[in-house]
């Protein structure tokens, strides 16, 4: 293994969970996320070394995993069915209500575009920075903050958004 | 609710919704994806360069990402992925891969304490009933409940989604059925795993909407044990195989053996005893040389399958089979499979994939001794592991 694949490694090691987080956000399921980010870092091994030396390697391999997700949104690999329904109230230690509230969770973000589901789950659960998520999106720091806007305000009016938030008050 | 609230209540959202991934990413997998790929950039290459000296055509290289995530999905041949549930140091229960055998995936129940009766696979979902005893029982139920999940590409069960209408308080699961389309299912319930007023609940997966077919006995005055269930294609007829009886009990009269009525409509419920029907074990074989355990309606509705089983200690008395029968006269159209078992038979499970096409067996002479395979034109498939003596039940 050279110092590339080494520092690769560490990588991996070190951040290949918080990109599981993400891509579990985008695509709602573990398996998939798996797939994504192993993908994601399946184009970006054989570049490393020149990644490490001219970019913030994680700006880079989240910039990748991003694009792999839509290029596999457009090929409409995974069909997603948002329901307007709004799960039980969940019992404490009940396992099978952690699973709807995921699943509650994964229907409020299919209610958002493509590029406003990225921009949700970069700036608000990644915790990027506006500059952060341009870098990661390829766009406009301009862009960012319209679409963030745009989505929160389509999240402020969905109801399941209201029943969730009342379910972590109780 | 200001811009500023509803970020700060999603982000509090997601670190609760979200937990840790149930693997983790190695560099063993990322190398793995790097050598398909290669592989497949390789192949593509060949292919263009083959086409375009056959026919003068020049075609792309085309080196795409990974195929569509659907394990169990399938153009030709057996499903590329099956359930297992086997028996070692504990109980297991995994996805393995039909060609090599491997685990990809475990199988478990999402309901907190609760355990896994069976799984029954509709193209491209599983679908599984999860039942919870209380504490320190194992004959009480507190209820059962219904599951559904797919399988990656990779073969790994996706998320468990709670199938709509799937939450039986009180009833234990004795059977599962579920349509090739998967719209609709069917529970054959109990009160406890023992029996007691059993019935069959339909359910439209879709809807939740539930149907019950109960028994009220045949008009003859025979009353019927039920046992195994399936559905057609589009989830309407519903069969039911099981064991006719005397009212007045076993020890009153003979009985005439295992039975398969058909009911239409399986979504509206009713009455079994309105059922027709489809065979009766005579017309397969004679109790004293075989005696049918499994049985199921093919998609189709035009064909069933009976397993028969026999083996009364004389020497090459022993088989276990698997019959293909006509649905609408009950006669026999040919043996699928055939086992001898020498002077008795050991039986584990025969079960049908949801085209109907592939036959999963396990049987043999006693249980240290079962072939676990699946059945292709006579002869048995090996399936990969070769452990058919600790393999309890498996379904794809």
């Amino acid at each position: 293994m050279d110092a590339g694949s080494s520092e690769f490694a560490d990588f991996v090691t070190a951040r290949g969970t918080a990109l599981q987080r993400t891509a579990w956000l985008l695509t709602g399921d573990w398996g998939l996320a798996q797939d994504l980010v192993q993908a994601s870092l399946a184009r970006v091994w054989p570049r490393w070394e020149r990644i490490l030396r001219r970019d913030d390697p994680e700006i880079y391999v989240r910039r990748v995993m991003m694009n792999t997700w839509l290029t596999w949104r457009r090929r409409r690999w995974v069909a997603e069915h948002p329901s307007r329904d709004v799960l039980d109230s969940p019992a404490p230690g009940d396992l099978a209500a952690e699973v709807a509230a995921r699943l509650a969770t994964h229907q409020l973000l299919a209610g958002l575009t493509d590029r406003q589901r990225s921009v949700v789950v970069l700036r608000v659960f990644d915790d990027l920075s506006e500059a952060q998520v341009a870098q990661v999106l390829d766009c406009a720091v301009g862009t960012v903050k319209s679409t963030l806007s745009q989505a929160l305000a389509r999240l402020r009016e969905d109801p399941r958004l209201i029943d969730l938030m009342e379910r972590e008050n109780r | 609710m200001t811009e500023e609230e509803v970020e700060r209540q999603l982000s509090r959202l997601f670190d609760a919704a979200v937990g840790d991934p149930p693997q983790p990413v190695t560099l063993g997998g990322i190398r793995h994806l790097i050598v398909v790929r290669r592989t497949v950039v390789a192949i593509s290459a060949t292919i263009a360069i083959v086409l375009a000296g056959c026919v003068g055509l020049v075609v792309s290289a085309n080196a795409a990402g990974p195929a569509p995530a659907s394990g169990h999905r399938q153009t030709a041949g057996p499903p590329a992925h099956y359930f297992q549930q086997a028996y070692g140091h504990s109980l297991t229960e995994v996805i393995r891969s039909t060609p090599t055998g491997a685990v990809t995936g475990t199988v478990r129940c999402p309901w907190a304490g609760s355990e896994l009766v069976t799984v029954v696979a509709a193209p491209g979902n599983f679908f599984m009933s999860c039942v919870k005893y209380v504490p320190g029982s194992q004959t009480e139920v507190i209820g059962t409940r219904l599951y559904s999940f797919g399988l990656t590409r990779s073969g790994r069960p996706k998320g468990y989604v709670p199938v709509k209408g799937g939450n039986l308080p009180g009833l234990f699961p004795a059977g599962l059925a579920v349509s090739e389309d998967g719209s609709v299912l069917a529970a054959n319930v109990w009160t406890n795993p023992q029996g007691a007023k059993p019935e069959v609940i339909v359910i439209t997966t879709s809807t939740g909407a539930h149907a019950v077919w109960r028994y009220s006995g045949f008009p003859d005055g025979w009353i019927f044990s039920a046992g195994d269930l399936s559905l057609s294609g589009d989830g309407q007829e519903l069969a039911i195989a099981g064991v006719r009886h005397c009212p007045e009990g076993d020890h009153a009269c003979h009985s005439p053996g295992p039975a398969m009525y058909e009911v239409s409509h399986a979504t509206k419920g009713g009455d079994l005893g309105t059922g027709r029907l489809v065979y009766k074990q005579a017309q397969i074989t004679s109790s004293p040389d075989g005696q049918i355990i499994n049985s199921y309606l093919s998609p189709d509705g035009r064909t069933a399958i009976a397993t028969v089983v026999s083996g009364d200690g004389r020497p090459g008395s022993g088989y276990v089979s698997v019959v293909l029968l006509s649905a609408s006269t009950g006669k026999p159209i040919r043996t699928l499979y055939k086992l001898p078992t020498g002077k008795s038979f050991f039986y584990w499970f025969v079960t049908m994939d949801p085209t109907g096409k592939y036959i999963l067996f396990n049987a043999g002479p006693n249980g240290n001794n079962t072939r676990n395979g699946w059945i292709d034109n006579g002869k048995l498939v090996p399936l990969k592991p070769a452990i058919g003596t600790k393999v309890a039940y498996e379904a794809w």
